[in-house]
Order: C-alpha cells, then sequence, then structure tokens
C-alpha cells in the first residue's frame, strides 16, 4: 500500500492527464478559428497570390486544421512544439528563456499576497463585527474592484513620474549593467510596482476568504473547547481556528493562480517586463499560431500543476481529505 | 465542614440588548460544591444550566454580562486576569462539552490535542517523549485500546464513544480539582453513556475530583450525583440531596418533571406532559417563573417571586407552596 498522499498525487496526475489534452486541442482549434492570416502579416504588405500561397505552404497553413492538429500532436510526442512563426525558433526555446521572468513576477506577489492576505484576514476575523473588520473588509472589496491596468498605470504615474521613487518599467536599468548582488538589488527595485500591482487583487480574494473561513472557525466546539484547556488567544487563533481555515486559503490561491497569470499579461505591458505575458501579447498581434498554441499549453499546464499541489496541499492539512 | 471548592453567590448571566431590557438567562443562582463532592444540574434546555457551568471558566459568549460571585478555593474568579484564569483553565478546573463530534479539532491528532492539554499547564516542561508516554497511559485510563498508536489518530478515525472518553482523558490529563461535564452522555448511545458515567465515578473515587454534572436526563443524576440542584428560567428553583428531590420533591415543578420520566414500573400508562412553554428570557416575568403553568399557582405566586429557603437538612426550594414531600410518592 502506498501512503495515502502519494497515492492521491499520482491520482491527480493521471486525473490532469486528459485535461491537458483538451486544453491543447481547444486552443488549437480556437486560435485557428480567430480572424487574421499569419501568412498576410510573414509575407508582408501587397504580396504577389503565389508567394502568399508559398509561405502557407512552408507552414503548414494549407493544410486543414485537423491535418494540423494531428500533425502538431505527433511531434509534441517527440518533444517539438513547433517553430514561432515570427522568431523563427522553437516554441520551447523562447518560452523557457521568458518564464523565469514570470515566475519571479508572479511567485513574489503570490508569496506577498498570502502573507498579508492571511495576516489581514486573521485580524479582522478575530474582531469580527468591529469598526476595524469592517474597514478591512471594505477596503479589500475596493482592492479586489480595481483593474489590474489602471492600478499599475496610477503607481506609474505617482511613484514613477510624480516622485521619482521608482523604476517605471524594464526589469533591469538600461544603462547599468550590474552583477552578483547589485544585479539582485537593481531587479528587485523594478520589481517593487509590478508585483504591488499583482498582489492588491490577490491579496484582497486571500483576506476575505480567509476572514470567511476563520470566522466560521472561531465559532466552531473545538475553539472553545482550545479555551478550555487554557489555550491563549494568539494559540486559538492560529493552531486551532488557522489550522482549519488554511484549507480554503490554499485553495483559494491555488484557483487564483490562474488569475495571477492572467493578470500578469496586463502587468508585463503595463510595466515592459520582458516575461511569458508580453510574449504572449506580442504572439497574438503575429498572429504567432505556433508560439500561441505553445504559450496557452505551457500555461494551461502550469495552472494545472498548481492546482494539483494545492490539492495536495490541502489534503496534507486536512487528514479528512485524504482517502 | 471544610471549606467549600467552589462557591456561587447571586450568579446572573445577561445579554444586553439596544433599546430594550437585556435578556436574562441566569439569576440569583447561588449553591457550593464540596472538595470530592459530585453535583448534577437539572433542567430543560435554555433553563441557563450551561450558562452557569460556562461562568464558572468565564467561557461565556462575547457579549453576556456577567454579576455576582464565584469564588474558587477562595479566589474570586470574576475579577482574575486573563492570564491567570488561562491557567486556571484545564489545570484546577476542566471542561468536558456536550457533543464529542465537535470539540476535537478535526484537522488535529487526538494525542497532540491532549498532548496540548498537558504541555500548556506544564512548569516542568517535559520532553515530547514524556508528554507521549502520559497521553496514552491517559488513553489507556479512559479505556482506549493500544493507546499509543491510537494517540495518531485523527478524530474522525474515533467513534463517538471513543471521542467522549478521549475528551474526558483530555479534561482530567492535569488532574483538576474541578470537572464540569456538560452533558457529558446526551450525544452517545445508551451503552456509551453507561461507560462514560462509569469512568466519571471512577475518576471521582480514585483522585477526589469533584464533579458538576450538568444534564437533562434525571437517570443519570440518580445513578452518579449525592446532590442535584434544578433549574427552571435561569434559576435554581431546588436544591437537595438526590434520594430526597427524587424521590419526594418539594417544588412543582421538580414533581412535573419527574412525573414526566417514563418508568418501567408503570409501562403502558401516559407519560405526563407539563403544560405550557418555559417563559421567554426575552420578556420579563412577574412573580415566581412556573407559576403559568404550576397547577397549584395562587395569587401571590404570579405577583412576587419566592426566595430559595431552607426546608429540611440541606435541602432548599424556591415555591411559596412547597409541596409536602409524602403526597408525591403517592400521586
Amino acid at each position: 500500500m502506498l501512503p495515502a498522499l502519494l497515492r492521491l498525487s499520482l491520482r491527480r496526475a493521471l486525473l490532469a492527464l486528459p485535461l491537458v489534452l483538451a486544453v491543447i486541442a481547444f486552443t488549437f482549434f480556437l486560435i485557428r478559428l480567430a480572424p487574421g492570416d499569419p501568412a498576410a502579416i510573414l509575407a508582408g504588405e501587397a504580396p504577389t497570390p503565389e508567394f502568399l500561397a508559398q509561405v502557407r505552404a512552408e507552414y503548414g497553413l494549407d493544410q486543414p486544421a485537423w491535418r494540423q492538429f494531428v500533425a502538431f500532436l505527433g511531434k509534441a510526442m517527440t518533444g517539438d512544439f513547433g517553430t514561432s512563426i515570427y522568431s523563427k525558433q522553437p516554441v520551447f526555446t523562447v518560452i523557457l528563456e521568458r518564464f523565469p521572468a514570470t515566475v519571479l513576477l508572479t511567485g513574489t506577489a503570490m508569496v506577498i499576497a498570502s502573507l498579508i492576505g492571511i495576516l489581514l484576514g486573521a485580524a479582522s476575523a478575530r474582531r469580527a463585527g468591529s469598526r476595524a473588520d469592517a474597514l478591512i473588509s471594505a477596503a479589500s472589496l475596493v482592492g479586489y474592484s480595481l483593474p489590474g491596468f489602471w492600478v499599475g498605470q496610477l503607481l506609474i504615474l505617482l511613484f514613477a513620474v510624480s516622485l521619482n521613487w521608482l523604476p517605471a518599467g524594464g526589469m533591469v536599468a538600461a544603462r547599468g549593467s550590474y552583477t552578483g548582488w547589485r544585479h539582485v538589488e537593481d531587479v528587485a527595485f523594478h520589481m517593487v510596482l509590478p508585483v504591488a500591482t499583482l498582489a492588491v487583487f490577490l491579496l484582497t480574494m486571500i483576506a476575505r476568504f480567509t476572514r470567511a473561513a476563520m470566522v466560521e472557525a472561531l465559532d466552531q466546539d473545538y475553539v472553545l473547547v482550545a479555551e478550555a484547556k487554557g489555550a491563549s488567544r494568539r494559540r486559538v487563533l492560529w493552531n486551532h481556528a488557522f489550522r482549519n481555515a488554511a484549507v480554503t486559503t490554499v485553495t483559494v490561491i491555488g484557483l487564483e493562480f490562474g488569475m495571477v497569470l492572467a493578470g500578469a499579461v496586463v502587468v508585463e505591458i503595463v510595466f515592459s517586463w520582458p516575461g511569458l505575458g508580453r510574449l504572449f501579447y506580442d504572439a497574438i498581434h503575429r498572429r504567432d499560431f505556433a508560439l500561441l498554441t505553445g504559450a496557452f499549453m505551457f500555461s494551461s499546464l502550469v495552472v494545472i500543476v498548481v492546482n494539483m499541489v494545492s490539492d495536495i496541499g490541502c489534503a496534507m492539512l486536512d487528514p479528512r481529505i485524504r482517502r | 465542614m471544610s471549606a467549600p471548592l467552589l462557591s456561587i453567590r447571586e450568579l446572573g448571566v445577561s445579554f444586553p440588548r439596544k433599546e430594550a431590557p437585556s435578556t436574562t438567562v441566569v439569576e440569583g443562582v447561588s449553591f457550593d460544591i464540596m472538595p470530592g463532592e459530585i453535583v448534577g444540574i437539572v433542567g430543560e434546555s435554555g433553563s441557563g444550566k450551561s450558562m452557569t457551568a460556562r461562568s464558572v471558566l468565564r467561557l461565556l459568549p462575547k457579549s453576556a454580562e456577567l454579576s455576582g460571585s464565584i469564588r474558587f478555593r477562595g479566589r474570586e474568579i470574576p475579577e482574575m486576569t486573563d492570564e491567570e484564569i488561562r491557567d486556571m483553565r484545564g489545570a484546577l478546573v476542566s471542561m468536558v462539552f456536550q457533543d464529542p463530534m465537535t470539540s476535537f479539532n478535526p484537522v488535529l491528532r487526538i494525542g497532540d490535542q491532549i498532548g496540548e492539554a498537558i504541555a500548556l499547564h506544564d512548569r516542568a516542561r517535559r520532553g515530547r517523549r514524556a508528554l507521549r508516554d502520559r497521553v496514552a497511559k491517559l488513553l489507556a485510563l479512559v479505556g482506549i485500546a493500544d493507546p499509543a498508536e491510537r494517540a495518531r489518530s485523527y478524530p474522525h478515525e474515533f467513534s463517538g464513544g471513543m471521542r467522549q472518553r478521549a475528551l474526558t482523558a483530555m479534561a482530567v490529563a492535569n488532574s483538576p480539582a474541578l470537572l464540569i461535564a456538560d452533558e457529558p452522555t446526551t450525544a452517545l448511545d445508551v451503552t456509551v453513556q453507561d461507560q462514560v458515567l462509569s469512568l466519571l465515578r471512577e475518576l471521582n473515587e480514585n483522585s477526589g475530583t469533584a464533579i458538576l454534572l450538568i444534564t437533562h436526563n434525571i437517570a443519570v443524576v440518580a445513578s452518579l450525583c449525592r446532590r442535584v440542584i434544578v433549574m427552571y428560567a435561569g434559576r435554581v428553583i431546588e436544591d437537595g440531596p438526590t434520594d430526597e428531590v427524587l424521590t419526594a420533591p418539594r417544588h412543582p415543578y421538580t414533581w412535573s418533571l419527574l412525573q414526566s420520566v417514563p418508568r418501567i414500573d408503570q409501562a403502558g400508562t401516559r407519560l405526563t406532559a407539563i403544560k405550557g412553554q418555559p417563559p421567554d428570557p426575552a420578556t420579563p416575568l412577574a412573580g415566581c417563573k412556573f407559576h403559568p403553568r404550576c397547577p397549584w399557582a395562587e395569587q401571590r405566586c404570579g405577583e412576587q417571586e419566592p426566595a430559595l429557603s431552607p426546608i429540611g437538612e440541606a435541602h432548599g426550594v424556591r415555591c411559596w407552596l412547597p409541596m409536602n414531600g409524602i403526597a408525591a410518592a403517592a400521586q
């Protein structure tokens, strides 16, 4: 018998496989249904019909969509996800090149949003019904409703343009080519605004759900029992109430990851961050079918994996979920 | 006569309301518990028995207002600091709650939860191993087989009876002087009820723990308690030795309550229900709180509330027209 957690992980991984396949098929055909002809963009202004046909043939665009799909799947099995129509580089290479910048951005935003969100949620659950609680709830509703592109631009206006405290965009200073610790500092400096923009939304979600789950947990008998044992308020709050509410928090973080990735597209454009989001955006404009398919596939895969990890995290937190 | 372990005087619990008189759920409750004594509190739902019990550990809902005096070993509980009350909870006075299914934290191991009760009051800072051994001993004490292994289980892996026993083990982990058991058997089936009651009796006999048993089950009181307190509408209406109160009740409410208990020697007869409903604590009621339902009520019962006054040795009753104690047995 395998340990319950390992068994659960394997089962989730197996269940994810058909999902990944469905996502690939869906995005593949969806892109081809969209208006716009990559051949026309590649061939430049006023191409001759012959040249256009040549370009189409070169990229297999003259084949029926299902044929293209079968060919794509066949190649994908061997690890070849096609070549970017625009940059002529393998799709996989292009994506991997941009991936670390996005991981850095979204990962940092998620960690910061989780920490602050949990603290705010717990603080307002503890004082449920008080003025501080109402204030936190109202503030998080506002934060939740603000669109990312707008927050980003406001932050740029304030901190980069007016106050000139922080850089308005990019990942490193254009003129300095720092190495070592100075490089880390430089990147961190450039991260402040985009991370803040991305974190606001996630933070408010985490705070709201954590608050609700903790208010419910604090009302349970086991909290009273813990108090009757002589546990301090802080101990009751974290060891008992939060330990139960954490399942909700982890689920929200997992589910919201997709939103964060989508938000990253906007934030990367606003802050000229050289990550996957920008790559997607450019690929859409260039009708770079191969790169778009690869990019959709890759990001769906990341979302699926993150959700799997959050499911397993929940099972680790709550023994009743393991089976 | 030794000093009482717990002495409650004129205890009141009320919930303030906006623009209305506050709702009083406990009023003028006074009684003592001697060291090593088992005292039962009976009453129907809403009679204030649980609120009385929770007042002792100051575990009332946030909005509740507490008045009166609760002395434990001479120390006034309402005046203690938060830290002092925490040191007392689970160490000197501990509590077993009604529902064993929800009293354990579902995401923590049973053994860790019992261990927490010990560690919170462990000044010697025993190591992990010593703590584990102590937990296993406690689980064995309450009759759980294979205790070291079972300590690693989660609450959902225990049956209701096992959980109630584990809860009891947790409550007695620090050998408290007083154990408050709030309906410890209500959620259990009859055979398991019996096991839990035997367990409580053993604890009392072996370690001299005084027990305040809250229940609405008169049979439980009859089998375990030497003294019984009957509560109605937030008041103590009768207080006396169990055999006296149960065989020759002096308060009409106690008498009616006993009439509504099914008895094996009167099989086939219809049970007598008490007519009417208990008063709503939100609307003030003049006079004796039982008078609207009392078959013997006269004018003064509805005008002035009687005090709890002695009637015989160690027996008190809150009634203008106490029953004579003989007629009741015959009825």
